[in-house]
């Protein structure tokens, strides 16, 4: 009785599992296809292991620099929202000074603002200061996107973690430098890692402010030159390229996410729910 | 408590707070100012006529406005219960069943969730693709030819396939922190109910669903204001709004108005009124989980 | 006040320009830039490539910086905004992104009658006289209705329904002249093999125009389309349009449309019709250029036929493509712009297009100058107009006023999709076009 149970519920799990991952297997198979094939029958498997389309959709949609431009916004984005979302994180879990309800409260509610309404301010303001075409300041423009969202997620995490680890380093001296970087960056790693690990995400995948902030061709980052590739096939019939070009920007994260699942996977549950 | 260091809190806060001020604050003051101008693309903020209320009045004359509107509201009512109840489901079974390959599942459920929206609404566009389609090929598969569409072609259909989309790659997200909260309900009730002879569809409703009032309220308004933002990436590549504004959502239109026609007030006006929309919806939200306790 | 010391500024500065052009054009020995932003649609960039080292070596010192995409509008609307427009752009005033279309509807165009007045590129006479009678004067290139070209027109072609001749051979079947024939038609097949007698390029409608328009043109005249064109009241939301839109309707309703028409795009609709899946597909020249490398039915030979009339003997209305070129107000080098613009024209230009893109310029002599140039497919769908009673026409909306929030085009061409689902009545898409058009109308005059 109880195996026929927990089979019915594998079966759901199975079909559930089917549900996610064949549209994805799909366009995987669908890359190592030519147009033939693909027009023929797409549901039959590639004749042959053929890599013909990857290399076109590398050449053609200038993928490679791209994919450098994308490596690089990635990685400084991440950096540079660790540097400031870490320490006000601290100060917002660990104090309470004039203003800090507000600004907690400031941060939750604008974890609704998303980069899409206020494109077009921004792109004004950024033009106005000559900060267009730039990816520093993309990166800092990332960064900060992600602050309500962050600075929510590792405040609720930092004051879950007990206060006396803290009391006891400070008997021992440390400063209140010491303490952050010492004790609570250590303690609160999963939380950190969990930021970190969905705004990297999230920034090699960001495409609407990238659309907007960078219109010059060298600067581009991997989405948009996606979306050119989408639009190369709309006139030029090349189904498999783009099937290809979609693999070559999943992998990464697909690496990221295999890589750091565990993390990311605690870090979710445990930081989200908390505020 | 030791004495609060000042500059040290100073030197904490300033930095992040001076840069939301300039990359957020500024631009949403500005955004609001724009909805109150005939601004477009090439005549901005101040070269352009300031209309006050103008583009506000006409947005509720505007029927594609009040589409775009009313078909975010039909998302809204069914994606987050759907999404939420689902993943409920399934990190129940992660938690309380009894399958050795869990984490297998959780891996996999949670995967759609970290794949750019761009790339999900090209491959849902496929699934749902009138000749090539995975969709339309099932249903052959299944002799049931009749029941086929031009899915993203019809008025009728077009939204809940992006809705579909929608559901498809946030289970996951919601599932695995609903399995964190379970996590935290002590196993004794969970194994004092099984002494009790409780079915696992009695302990999901009796025990689960009560005890996680609070966490599905915040994950429930998480996925109501997620439902309001990435309707807009997959609205955009898949129908692009259509057939004829039948999938349209409020954030797609503003961008129609604000890049195709070039309005800019116009789309600022449209920005702002969804933003305090997902706002108020929210609050209210949280009231109503909060008041149940 | 300062708008207008702006302006006369303008004016002296260009009168300067034009007086001291022909000096310094040839005694400035240093490099002069040349920013072109460049549609890349069906017709492929070899062309392009070929133009912009042609013009560098007949020019010295001057480099040209071509920016050549899909989304091109995209990529230039920022730049715009931004006080960095490009030299020259060749892009549709339809085109998805809008950016032409706001150009126009904030006169941020430059005025081009001076080009069009003055020498063609050989020095054979003025270059108006070289265009395609009536384009010039049309909305597409004069779009305030005044007669003042602020858009060049670049390629132009017939567009109508495309077929496969050799099938239509291989089957003894007639191409049909009426509405009648074409239904009948559709019977026929469904006896051969089963295709559909319709598709077209569903999540698109916009490509509807190929038919609607002539359509249109055949039941109230041409002049309809005019006032069409200029949003009178009662234009759209009349007996003989909606005899048209009937017209249109029927393919669904009576079952010739492609199954699942309605959720593809331009290049799935154009490969099923390909695959002999629909007999025929509105479109235009481009059509061989863009599937090149698309699979087809066995012996697939490209034709046109023109958009079925109402009576047989009645006037076939052909409706042309016209794509266009546009010189921003704000160019930095305007003259230069005018200059490769007029280049373009040329008798090399114009056969090089004709070569690497199978479609001819809005020229007199274009099809003479690229006889040979062309493929036999896109010579024969030129050779729609040498059947009787053949007649171009060409349509395109006046600009309506700047923060006007009505797009003329969605409001007419997006509801296709609805009637051919029969979720919408043609009455009902007639009145929808009429209401949007009041509301132009209301703009319009808030804007006086």
């Amino acid at each position: 009785m109880k195996t026929v149970r927990t089979w019915c519920v594998r079966i759901l799990m199975i079909l559930f599992t089917i549900i996610f991952l064949y549209p994805l297997f799909w366009n995987l198979m669908s890359a190592f296809k030519t147009n033939t094939e693909y027009l023929t029958d797409p549901y039959a498997l590639p004749a042959a292991l053929n890599f013909d389309n990857f290399i076109a959709a590398w050449g053609k949609a200038n993928i490679a620099a791209y994919f450098g431009n994308s490596v690089l916004v990635t990685v400084l984005s991440t950096v540079l929202l660790l540097l400031f979302v870490i320490p006000i994180s601290y100060a917002l879990a660990r104090y309470r000074f004039v203003g800090s309800k507000l600004i907690s409260t400031i941060y939750m509610a604008c974890i609704f603002l998303q980069a899409t309404y206020i494109m077009i301010p921004l792109f004004l303001e950024l033009q106005a200061i000559n900060g267009l075409n730039n990816l520093p300041v993309l990166c800092l423009v990332y960064a900060v996107m992600q602050f309500p969202f962050c600075i929510f997620t590792l405040q609720g995490f930092m004051s879950a973690v007990p206060r006396d680890y803290e009391e006891s380093a400070r008997i021992d001296g440390a400063t209140n430098l010491q303490l952050l970087l010492k004790v609570m960056v250590p303690l609160a790693k999963p939380g950190i890692a969990t930021i970190t690990m969905l705004s990297a995400m999230g920034f090699w995948n960001e495409y609407p402010l990238a659309l907007v902030l960078l219109t010059e061709d060298a600067k581009k980052t991997l989405p948009i030159g996606m979306a050119n590739l989408f639009e190369v096939q709309k006139y030029a019939t090349d189904w498999g390229a783009l099937f290809a070009g979609l693999v070559i920007v999943m992998i990464p994260t697909i690496i990221i996410y295999l890589i750091g699942q565990r993390y990311l996977l605690q870090g979710i549950g445990a930081g989200g729910l908390k505020g | 408590m030791v004495k609060k260091p000042k500059l040290f809190i100073a030197l904490c806060t300033l930095p992040a707070l001076i840069l939301t001020i300039i990359f957020m604050i500024v631009p949403m003051v500005n955004a609001v100012y724009l909805s109150f101008t005939s601004s477009t693309a090439l005549s901005v903020g101040f070269n352009s006529k300031f209309v006050f209320l103008d583009n506000y009045i006409y947005m509720f004359q505007d029927k594609d406005f009040i589409r775009a509107l009313l078909n975010t509201f039909k998302l809204m009512l069914v994606i987050p219960a759907v999404t939420i109840f689902l993943s409920l489901i399934f990190a129940f079974i992660l938690t309380q069943g009894e399958l050795q390959e869990k984490s297998f599942y959780r891996t996999v459920f949670f995967f759609p969730s970290i794949i750019s929206m761009t790339v999900v609404g090209i491959v849902w566009s496929f699934v749902f693709n009138p000749t090539r389609g995975i969709l339309n090929h099932l249903l052959d598969m299944f002799h049931l030819s009749t029941w086929k569409h031009a899915w993203l072609g019809e008025g009728k259909t077009a939204l809940w396939c992006i809705g579909a989309a929608l559901v498809w790659q946030a289970i996951g997200y919601y599932m695995v922190m609903h399995v964190a909260s379970i996590d935290g309900i002590s196993q004794e009730v969970y194994e004092a109910a099984s002494i009790d002879g409780a079915t696992g569809t009695q302990k999901f409703f009796k025990i689960t669903i009560p005890l996680l009032r609070k966490s599905i309220g915040t994950t429930y308004i998480l996925s109501l204001s997620g439902t309001i933002n990435l309707s807009f990436t997959l609205s955009n590549v898949m129908t692009g709004g259509g057939p004829n504004g039948a999938s349209s959502v409020l954030l797609q239109y503003m961008y129609t108005q604000g890049m195709r026609n070039a309005n800019f007030g116009y789309a600022m006006a449209i920005a702002m009124f969804t933003l305090v929309l997902a706002i108020i919806i929210a609050i209210i939200s949280r009231k109503l989980s909060s008041e149940k306790e | 006040m300062k708008k207008r010391f702006a302006a006369s500024a303008m004016i002296l500065a260009m009168s300067a320009a034009t007086v001291l052009s022909p000096l310094t054009a040839f005694a400035e020995a240093e490099e002069q830039e040349l920013n072109i932003a460049i549609f890349q649609g069906g017709y492929g960039d070899a062309y392009w490539n070929q133009m912009v080292e042609l013009f560098e070596a007949s020019h010295e010192g001057v480099k040209v910086n071509m920016t050549i995409s899909p989304t091109i509008g995209d990529i230039i609307r920022p730049q715009i905004v931004a006080g960095n427009a490009p030299d020259f752009i060749c892009l549709n005033d339809g085109a998805e992104d809008g950016v032409i279309l706001s150009l126009i509807k904030e006169h941020a165009l430059l005025n081009l009658d001076d080009v069009f007045d003055g020498e063609n590129y050989a020095g054979t006479g003025t270059l108006r006289d070289d265009i395609t009678d009536g384009i010039l004067s049309s909305t597409k290139c004069a779009p305030y209705g005044d007669d003042e070209i602020y858009l060049a027109p670049f390629s132009s072609g017939p567009q109508g329904l495309i077929y496969n001749k050799t099938f239509f051979e291989e089957n003894n079947l007639e191409v049909p002249k009426t509405w009648d024939e074409f239904f009948t038609l559709g019977d026929t097949l469904k006896d051969i093999d089963g295709r559909a007698l319709f598709t077209y390029q569903g999540i698109y409608p916009g490509y509807m125009e190929e038919m609607l328009w002539p359509a249109i043109a055949n039941e109230c005249g041409e002049e309809a389309l005019t006032r069409i064109a200029n949003y009178e009241e009662g234009s759209f939301n009349n007996e003989g349009v909606l005899k048209a839109l009937t017209h249109i309707k029927e393919i669904a309703e009576k079952g010739y449309l492609l199954e699942g028409t309605v959720g593809m795009n331009h290049t799935e609709s154009q490969t099923e019709m390909m695959l002999g899946k629909a007999a025929f597909i509105t479109n235009g020249t481009w059509m061989e250029n863009e599937m090149q490398d698309a699979p087809r039915e066995e012996g697939f030979e490209f034709a046109m036929a023109p958009i079925p009339t109402e009576n047989a003997d009645d006037v076939h209305y052909i409706f042309d493509s016209c794509e266009q070129f546009s010189i921003p107000a704000a160019a930095k080098n305007p003259e230069l712009a005018k200059e490769f613009l007029r280049f373009l024209y040329s008798d090399e230009s114009v056969s090089a297009f004709a070569e690497a893109s199978g479609a001819l310029y809005a020229t007199k002599s274009a099809r003479e100058v690229a006889k040979d140039k062309l493929s036999a497919a896109i010579y024969n769908m030129y050779g729609i107009y040498e059947e009787a009673k053949a007649s171009s026409l060409i349509m395109s909306f006046s600009a309506v006023p700047a923060d006007c929030k009505v797009n003329p085009k969605d409001e007419i061409f997006n509801p296709i999709t609805s009637v051919m689902n029969d979720e919408m009545t043609v009455e009902e898409w007639a009145q929808n076009v009429e209401d949007a058009f009041a509301q132009i109308r209301a703009d319009q005059e808030a804007a006086k």
